[in-house]
């Protein structure tokens, strides 16, 4: 609330005028940017202050612990502590304020903002609010801090001393040699100085080429220089601060910075010059760098496309060469980040150079590691990994048989068929199910016992995985098959009976996999069924037989 | 309340205004008056003006030596901005004006008629530009704006204004004092206090935006007990001066301020024996002063916030004493290619350090004479750019210099002359006459002629100021 004896129209607009500023501070910290309240209030707030100081000029407040003063009348005066905008400004070491005509809503709002991100971060010299005021420049606000105020008062002791150093009263004498005409610089053309346009691109060329490097290379190799120096007796500190220099990035997710670091410092590491406290330094950065906490904000990163895909595709080659475990115990949902294709390559990359890590990965007992790397063996689709494949497929995790069955299939060939028929055998259903259809594609006969021996096998499936199997043993065993199909079919309780019709559609989807004019014959007298079921199955076979697809 | 030396609204609104100008004029050459380019341009133009009437009841634009002025405010050209400074100077010389005042605020129309009578003057006739000009806008109903005739150039001077003078011998003290109160404690074990940095390399920005003259000519004021820390200070003004030379960003300039005012804070490690001992140092002595280089480097990345990687001052600590054919030290154990920010305080710590007496140096050089060691090390050990650059910044004969003329006065120079082909003929102001007299002159320009065409002073020599006994500094000092 402002208080105070109003004693002119000044002071009276300047008291408004806090109230207005007062009021945007208020909505700034309630609402966030773009909430159509604050972006309303901003507006009127705006330009009720433009207003005022069209009508008034500028105005000149000065800041006094919780207080703002105008012509020595307070204006603004709240006891509140860290909500009061005066003290806020007070505590940061500002003593005078100026606002001038012209002061849109745009430019108090990022003022009011610095007020507050200074007030949160207050005794943090980096971010004080006197550095964050200068660094904005405003146009239309002025302010003066204390430093200030007490340099202009500021004369120093030994300034006199200084002055008279070199003062001399004698009237001067000019030496011969001093006398003499022109020397050398008189002869130099002038315009070999000029600055032109071609000079001036040249310089912002470089400075535009230093800031998209943001010297995050020059930085490490300067500091790689400084610890390869001789006399250098410690490196403990700045290693400590290299660690910092790499958590930092992390936390900032300059993924492509630690690699940098990691990539600069490679030589040092491999010098006689580094001693054991730097190789294990650097050997924790490392494993820091790998750590699953990192390797999931990464991911979830990429997820949000605020790292780029080549700079993640950059850190996982950097760290998962030598630690393709570590990686991929860490690295979130592989499948997912694969659909990127530079980090895909990049995993693809890193498995191929490190192939027996990747086997024993694919045989991990950690889930969490043999998943990710059974999925890496199906991208690289390479036959020499079939047999820790086999391997896989017997883990006890499902999820690492079905992404081992997945990698089978990937690379292909008479030896997967064979891994994949024993899986319809798995205790999975998800296993089984897509073991079937993959037989069935390839129509395996070897794999025709095994399929006869479920059908008959008195456990557990799912009418999806009842379907497989007849349309696997319809298709596997062909013409010979039929007439097993044609007496299921007509079983007792069979196709004119009303009892477990699901079976028979079954069954008739067998005996369409066959697909002989003697099957079509079977499925065509079923079509006579009373049962909707059975008959539309047979239609729908009927007609998947004479589309155009099937002719072909 | 004081005036303080701060940015105003005006020197913004300059830049705006000289941008908007620009664009405008060039929308008017490539598009008709009705164009919807053309009126967007025109309509940001009459805004910018209109701010300015508001604040400072005219905008005026006009060229002042090699800078624009709006409404008698310097406004710097930035790199970016540089041909855009370039040519609207050019095109205002080139029609024979000195620029334009408003003093009412024009709409969209009267400013998009005004731009296209300016841009579209056809300067082949035999006709006077200037009045061919008032002529046109007054033919096209253009009749709230003036058109200056070009500025005379006076010599009129910031030495001339002692708040000026004052202000800026203020900041120069203080950011002697604080650097001494900051590497002081440094050495003793502290850490570095940055913030205090941050607001001396503001105050000095602050101050070279305004002015540089006085700034630079208070570099002469050599404090001979303390010269670590006048030298801190002088390299922070010739990099700050180079910057603006070159039209860094007010951002950029304070992240070079940074870097020069603590590019030798590796000195604090150094034995103080070593540092202030008189006379040649051994070879040992000579490997601890040039080790400052990397000790800097480790201070500041030891001494840095958290969460904070201050690149541009630790690599500056580390590189300002190498060269651009990567001679001089540290010795490299990798090739590495010197950054921008250490080639600029490379030339200011060699100008400083030269020009400036030692204890291990009997002889300072010159000035002068090291403005031509400069320029004979450009392309091998200095930026041949920048080494242009800091000579227009500071002439041949730059600021501080005692001369002798061939009028046999002996005079100081105060200021480079605004026209580059008069690179060799500063500002002078008069310390003795001819026949040796020690007077507090004028300020005279050499690059004046007299009736006959002839330039009545000349320089001759360049001396030492002791030689003299001449008070450089006290010139550029308060009152």
């Amino acid at each position: 609330m402002t208080t105070g004896v109003v004693q002119s129209a000044r002071v009276q607009t300047a008291s408004e005028l806090v109230n207005e500023l007062v009021r945007a501070f208020k909505v700034r910290r309630l609402y966030d940017a773009g909430h159509p309240q604050r972006r309303e209030s901003e507006e009127t707030i705006g330009a009720r202050i433009a207003a005022l100081l069209d009508q008034s000029g500028a105005i000149e407040f000065t800041i006094e612990g919780d207080r703002l003063l105008v012509d020595g009348e307070p204006v603004y005066d709240q006891a509140e502590g860290r909500d009061s905008l005066a003290f806020l400004m007070y505590r940061e070491g500002l003593r005078q304020l100026s606002l001038y005509p012209g002061l849109a809503g745009e430019e108090v709002g990022v003022f009011l903002d610095e007020v507050a991100a200074a007030a949160l971060a207050h005794g943090e010299e980096e971010f004080d609010l006197v550095a964050r005021l200068w660094e904005r420049n405003f146009v239309h606000i002025r302010y003066a801090f204390v430093e200030q105020l007490m340099d202009e008062e500021w004369t120093p002791a030994a300034a006199e001393e200084t002055l008279v150093l070199g003062r001399d009263q004698n009237a001067v004498v000019l030496l011969d040699e001093d006398k003499s005409a022109a020397d050398f610089l008189r002869e130099v053309d002038s315009t070999l100085y000029f600055l032109d346009d071609e000079d001036m691109a040249a310089l912002q060329r470089e400075l535009e080429s230093e800031k998209e490097r943001t010297l995050i290379h020059e930085t490490m190799t300067c500091l790689r220089e400084v610890l390869l120096v001789p006399e250098l007796d410690d490196p403990a500190p700045l290693l400590a601060a290299i660690g910092d220099i790499h958590t930092s990035f992390l936390e900032e997710g300059s993924y492509g910075d630690v690699v940098t670091l990691h990539e600069v410092f490679a030589p040092y590491l491999a010098s006689e010059r580094a001693g054991n406290v730097a190789r294990s330094a650097f050997s924790e950065l490392f494993e820091r760098a790998l750590e699953e906490e990192v390797l999931q904000r990464l991911a979830a990163r990429v997820d949000a496309a605020s790292v780029p895909d080549d700079v993640a595709a950059g850190y996982y080659r950097a760290f998962g060469g030598p630690r393709l475990a570590s990686l991929l115990r860490g690295c979130g949902d592989l499948k997912r980040l694969c659909q990127r294709p530079p980090i895909a390559a990049a995993f693809v990359d890193v498995a191929r150079e490190d192939a027996e890590t990747l086997r024993a990965a694919m045989v991990d007992e950690d889930p969490a590691v043999a998943c990710p790397a059974v999925y890496l063996a199906g991208m690289l689709a390479d036959p020499m990994l079939l047999e820790p494949l086999g391997e896989a497929l017997q883990s006890p995790d499902a999820q690492v048989r079905r992404e081992a069955l997945v990698a089978v299939k990937q690379i292909g060939g008479p030896r997967t068929l064979d891994m994949v028929a024993r899986a319809i055998e798995d205790a999975d259903p998800t296993v089984r199910l897509y073991a079937l259809r993959h037989i069935v594609l390839h129509r395996y006969a070897p794999a025709l016992p095994r399929v006869t021996a479920l059908l008959d096998r008195e456990v557990e499936q799912s009418l999806t995985e009842r379907r497989l199997l007849y349309e696997a043993y319809g298709a596997l065993g062909g013409e010979g098959s039929l007439d097993e199909l044609g007496k299921r079919l007509r079983r007792r309780g069979g196709v004119f009976r009303k009892t477990d019709p699901e079976e028979l559609a079954c069954v008739l989807i067998g005996i369409g996999a066959v697909g002989t004019p003697k099957a079509r014959a079977l499925v065509e007298e079923a079509t006579t069924s009373r049962h909707p079921l059975i008959q539309r199955t047979a239609h729908d076979v009927l007609a998947t037989w004479d589309s155009p697809r099937a002719r072909r | 309340m004081k005036q303080l030396a701060v940015s105003s609204p005006i020197q913004a609104l300059g830049r705006e205004l000289v941008q908007n100008l620009f664009v405008s004029l060039r929308s008017a050459q490539l598009y008709e008056s009705s164009n919807a380019t053309l009126r967007a341009a025109a309509g940001r133009l009459g805004r910018t003006i209109e701010e300015l009437v508001r604040i400072d009841s005219v905008a005026r634009l006009e060229t002042g030596g090699d800078t624009l002025m709006v409404n008698d405010h310097r406004i710097r050209s930035e790199l970016r901005t540089h041909s855009i400074h370039t040519n609207l100077m050019r095109f205002l010389r080139t029609l024979g004006v000195g620029g334009f005042e408003w003093v009412a605020v024009p709409d969209v129309a009267q400013t998009s008629r005004f731009v296209a009578a300016v841009a579209r003057i056809d300067q082949s006739g035999e006709e006077e530009n200037f009045d061919l000009v008032v002529r046109r806008l007054a033919k096209a109903g253009v009749d709230d704006v003036r058109v200056l005739p070009p500025r005379e150039e006076t010599t009129e001077e910031p030495l001339d204004d002692p708040d000026a003078r004052a202000r800026a011998e203020r900041t120069y003290r203080h950011s002697v004092a604080v650097t001494q109160q900051l590497l002081e404690s440094v050495r003793s074990g502290r850490s570095l206090q940055r913030h205090r940095v941050r607001r001396v390399v503001q105050s000095i920005v602050d101050q070279i935006l305004e002015d540089e003259i006085l700034l630079l000519g208070l570099t002469n004021l050599r404090d001979y007990s303390e010269p670590t820390f006048t030298h801190c200070v002088n390299v922070a003004i010739f990099s700050i001066a180079l910057g603006q030379k070159i039209g860094l960003s007010r951002l950029d300039l304070y992240d070079l301020g940074m870097a020069a005012l603590l590019h030798d804070i590796g000195k604090t490690d150094v034995p103080t024996e070593v540092l202030n001992k008189p006379g040649v140092l051994s070879d040992e002595e000579w490997r601890w002063m040039r080790s400052h280089t990397w000790r800097g480097t480790r201070r500041i990345i030891a001494d840095r916030q958290p969460g904070t990687l201050p690149s541009r001052e630790l690599l500056v600590a580390f590189e300002h004493h190498l060269h651009v054919d990567l001679t001089g030290y540290p010795h490299l154990l990798a090739p590495r290619q010197q950054t921008f920010f250490s080639k600029i305080v490379e030339i200011a710590d060699a100008f400083d350090a030269g020009t400036t007496p030692r204890i291990y140096k009997t002889e300072p050089i010159t000035p002068a004479d090291m403005i031509q060691v400069l320029y004979d090390g450009r392309g091998v050990r200095y930026d041949p750019i920048l080494v242009k650059a800091f000579i227009s910044l500071l002439g041949i004969y730059p600021v501080g210099c005692v001369c002798v003329l061939d009028t046999f006065e002996l005079v100081v120079v105060v200021a480079v002359d605004p026209d580059p082909a008069n690179i060799h003929r500063p500002r002078v102001k008069i310390v003795a006459d001819h026949e040796g007299n020690r007077i507090a002159g004028p300020i005279v320009s050499l690059a004046e002629k007299d009736s006959q065409g002839e330039y009545p002073r000349t320089v001759v020599a360049v001396v030492e100021p002791e030689r003299y006994g001449i008070d450089v500094a006290g010139i550029f000092l308060g009152p």
